[in-house]
C-alpha cells in the first residue's frame, strides 16, 4: 500500500513538473526573494535610512551648520565642519557627536551589523525563508487548487480511476507531491539566495563585533540546523492551506473556484482580522481558532510578522492548525471517495 | 453468478434528483463477447459504464465485474476504459500520457507503449502534444490507454465519435479482433449499424431501462418482416391487403405499399391481389435490420440513428 501510494506520489510529481504553473510560481518566488534580498545590500550600503543630525553651533554673527549621519562618525571620526568652531564650540560638538552617537548610532549600527549578518551565508537562507513564507503560502494555494480542479476540468480523474487506482490512494499521491513540491520550491529559493549571498560577500566589508558569530564555525552548523528547523515550520504552516484549497477543489470541481474562494479567505484573515479585533473585543475569541493567528503563534518572532508576545502558546497554536488539517483532511479525504465523477467540462 | 458471465446487474439503478437515469437494469455480459449497449442519447448507456467502473455511485441496486463486488480494485486492474470523450492531460504528449497512466497501473515497458501506439495508429504522432490532437486522433489514444495492461474487459463508450469513415471501419474492425476468446467489449453507441455489424450480443435502452437484451441475430429475427410492393392500382390494392387477416398493417411509403406480414406468404398476397385484377409490377422483401428491432421496441420518435 506504501509502495503504491509512493509510485502514485512519484508519478504526480512527473506530471507537475510538466506544467507551466509551476515554474511561473516558482519564478515569481525567487524574484520577489531577490528582490528582497538586493533591496536590503542597497540599504545596508547607501546607509540611505539611517538616523542623521543636524545642528548649529557659534554666536548669531558666526553659525556653523554641521549635519552627519553615523557613518560620518563611526570609528571616531568627526565631521569636518567641527575644525571650524572655537574651542568652545568644538566642545559643544563633540559632546553633540557623543549624545548621538550612543543614543541614536549604537541601535543603528546594531541594526546595520544584522543586515550585513543577514546578506551573508547561512543567515540569508533564514531570511529567504521568513521574507517567502506569506507569498509561499498563496502559491502554494494556486498550485494545490490548481492541481485538484483541472483534473475535474479536464475529465482526467476518471481516466485514472476507472482502472482501480484507489481514490483515497491517488489523493493522497496528490497530497505527497504537492508538499514535496513545495519543499522543493522553497529550496529551489534558499539557493538563489545563496548564490546571491556570495556575490554580494565580494563587496561586503569585513564584519565587525556584531557579525563575529557568522565566521564561528559550530554556529554555521547551529544556523544550517535552524533553518531545517524553519523549513518545517513553514511547510507546516501551508498544511491547512492547501488542504483547504483541495477541499474547496473536490467540492466545486473547480480550479478557479477553489484558488479564489481560498485566496479570499486567506486575504481576508490576514487584512480584516486584526482589525475586527481592535474594533470588537469579544472578535479576539474567534480570532484565537482562525489559521492565521495560530500560523502567527507558530512561526513566532523568528519570522516576519511572527507573533512576539511571550503569552502565546506553540503547543497551542500547533494542536490548532493539527486541528485544521485533520479535519479538513477527512472532510476531503471523504468527499472525493462517496462523490460521483463527472466527465470532462473542456475547461 | 455464472462462470462465464463478467459483468451481472441486478436492479442497477442511478438518479438524480428527480430525473432518473438508469432505472432498474438487470444485464448480463458473457465473456468473450462484444456486447453492445444500444440506446439514443440520453438513455442512460454512459452512467450505466460509469457505475460499472466506480466512477459513479448507484442510487440502488448492485452489481458485479468478474464476479467481484462493485468497486473492487483487483477487479478493476482488469478492465479497461474509455468513457465520453478520451480525457488526457493536454499539456503532455501522447506517449507520456500513457506512460503516466502506465506507471500509476504499476508500470509496464517503453515497448508496450510503441506497440500499443503503433497498433491504434499514432506511432507518428505519439511525441506531439496532446492538446494538438484531432478529435479522431484522441479517440486512438483513448483506445491505446484502454488497452493498456491487456485488460480482459473493455468499456467502449462510442469509441468512433469523430472519427472519418476509415477510421470508423479501422476501429471496428479492431473492436471485433479484441472482443475474442478470453477479452470482453462492452460498447456503447447510438449507431444502430455500427451495433449490428460490431457486436454478438445487445442490451437496449431507453429512457433508463431496458427494454431487450440478447443476441443480435435473435432479435433481428424477432422484427416484423415486411415486403414492398408496387401495383397497377395501389388505392385499390391497400383495401385489397388490409383486409387480409395474416397482414398486420399496409402503409404508403416513397410510392410503394410497405406490408407488415410475412415473407413467406408474399405468393398468396399476389393472388389476392389479381384476383381483384390489380396486378404486382415490383414485389421484395425488405431485409430484417436490428434499426427495425430497434424501432419495433423503442417507437420511432428516438433518437438512435442508422
Amino acid at each position: 500500500m506504501i509502495a503504491h501510494i509512493l509510485r502514485l506520489t512519484g508519478w504526480e510529481w512527473y506530471k507537475l513538473q510538466r506544467r507551466w504553473m509551476p515554474l511561473v510560481l516558482l519564478a515569481i518566488m525567487i524574484l520577489v526573494n531577490q528582490i528582497g534580498f538586493w533591496g536590503l545590500y542597497i540599504g545596508y550600503r547607501t546607509e540611505a535610512f539611517g538616523p542623521s543630525f543636524h545642528t548649529s553651533i557659534g554666536n548669531d554673527d558666526e553659525k556653523v551648520d554641521i549635519s552627519f549621519n553615523c557613518a560620518d562618525i563611526r570609528g571616531g571620526s568627526i565631521p569636518p565642519e567641527v575644525a571650524q568652531l572655537d574651542e568652545q564650540g568644538r566642545k559643544q560638538a563633540l559632546e553633540q557627536i557623543d549624545v548621538f552617537r550612543t543614543d541614536s548610532c549604537a541601535g543603528y549600527e546594531g541594526n546595520r551589523e544584522a543586515m550585513r549578518t543577514g546578506l551573508t551565508l547561512p543567515y540569508s537562507l533564514g531570511f529567504s525563508l521568513g521574507f517567502s513564507y506569506l507569498l509561499w503560502i498563496m502559491l502554494i494555494i494556486i498550485l494545490a487548487g490548481s492541481a485538484m480542479g483541472v483534473e475535474y476540468g479536464w475529465g482526467t480523474l476518471r481516466m485514472a480511476l476507472s482502472k482501480g487506482t484507489g481514490r483515497w490512494q491517488l489523493f493522497a499521491g496528490k497530497i505527497l507531491a504537492l508538499v514535496l513540491m513545495g519543499a522543493a520550491g522553497l529550496v529551489i529559493v534558499a539557493a538563489t539566495v545563496s548564490i546571491s549571498s556570495l556575490l554580494a560577500a565580494l563587496t561586503l566589508p569585513a564584519p565587525g563585533d556584531g557579525a563575529a558569530l557568522a565566521d564561528a564555525g559550530e554556529d554555521r552548523l547551529e544556523v544550517a540546523l535552524t533553518f531545517v528547523r524553519l523549513l518545517g515550520k513553514v511547510l507546516y504552516v501551508f498544511l491547512p492551506y492547501m488542504m483547504l484549497a483541495l477541499f474547496c477543489a473536490v467540492l466545486t470541481s473547480s480550479a478557479a473556484t477553489a484558488i479564489a474562494v481560498t485566496l479570499t479567505y486567506r486575504v481576508v484573515e490576514w487584512a480584516f482580522v486584526p482589525i475586527l479585533v481592535n474594533f470588537f473585543d469579544w472578535f479576539q475569541n474567534i480570532a484565537d481558532y482562525l489559521p492565521g493567528t495560530n500560523v502567527s503563534v507558530w512561526l513566532g518572532p523568528e519570522f516576519p510578522l511572527g507573533n512576539t508576545s511571550e503569552e502565546a502558546s506553540v503547543l497551542r497554536a500547533f494542536l490548532v492548525l493539527t486541528a485544521y488539517l485533520v479535519i479538513l483532511g477527512a472532510a476531503t479525504f471523504a468527499l472525493f471517495q462517496r462523490r460521483d465523477i463527472a466527465g470532462a467540462r473542456g475547461a | 453468478m455464472a462462470e462465464n458471465l463478467v459483468i451481472e446487474t441486478t436492479s442497477l439503478t442511478k438518479r438524480y434528483g428527480k430525473i432518473v437515469a438508469v432505472d432498474g437494469l438487470s444485464m448480463e455480459v458473457p465473456r468473450g463477447h462484444v456486447f453492445g449497449l444500444l440506446g439514443p442519447n440520453g438513455s442512460g448507456k454512459t452512467t450505466t459504464m460509469s457505475m460499472l467502473l466506480g466512477l459513479v455511485r448507484p442510487t440502488a441496486g448492485s452489481f458485479s465485474l468478474f464476479g467481484a463486488p462493485p468497486h473492487h480494485e483487483g477487479a478493476l486492474h482488469r478492465v479497461g476504459a474509455i468513457i465520453e470523450t478520451p480525457a488526457f492531460y493536454p499539456y503532455l504528449s501522447g506517449r507520456q500520457n500513457l506512460a503516466y497512466f502506465q506507471g500509476i497501473l504499476g508500470g509496464g515497458t517503453r515497448a508496450e507503449l510503441d506497440d500499443l501506439l503503433e497498433q491504434v495508429g499514432l506511432a507518428d504522432r505519439g511525441n506531439d502534444r496532446f492538446h494538438t490532437y484531432s478529435l479522431g486522433m484522441k479517440q486512438r489514444l483513448g483506445l491505446a490507454y484502454a488497452l493498456l495492461g491487456d485488460p480482459e474487459l473493455l468499456f467502449l463508450d462510442e469509441p468512433t465519435n469523430g472519427m472519418d469513415p476509415a477510421g470508423m471501419a479501422e476501429v471496428r474492425e479492431l473492436i471485433r479482433s479484441l472482443g475474442t476468446d478470453e477479452r470482453t467489449v462492452l460498447l456503447s453507441s447510438h449507431l444502430l449499424h455500427e451495433v449490428e455489424e460490431v457486436c454478438d450480443s445487445v442490451a437496449i435502452l431507453s429512457k433508463g431501462k431496458l427494454i431487450a437484451q440478447g443476441k443480435v441475430a435473435d432479435l433481428v429475427r424477432q422484427s416484423r418482416e415486411q415486403i414492398r410492393v408496387r401495383t397497377t392500382d395501389d388505392d385499390a390494392a391497400v383495401g385489397i391487403i388490409a383486409a387480409l387477416d395474416w397482414v398486420e398493417s399496409v402503409t404508403t411509403e416513397a410510392g410503394a405499399l410497405m406490408v407488415v406480414a410475412p415473407t413467406a406468404r408474399s405468393g398468396e398476397l399476389t393472388a389476392a391481389l389479381s384476383e381483384s385484377a390489380v396486378y404486382v409490377t415490383e414485389m421484395t422483401p425488405v431485409q430484417a435490420s436490428l434499426e427495425e428491432y430497434f424501432l419495433d421496441v423503442t417507437g420511432e420518435d428516438e433518437g438512435a440513428s442508422a
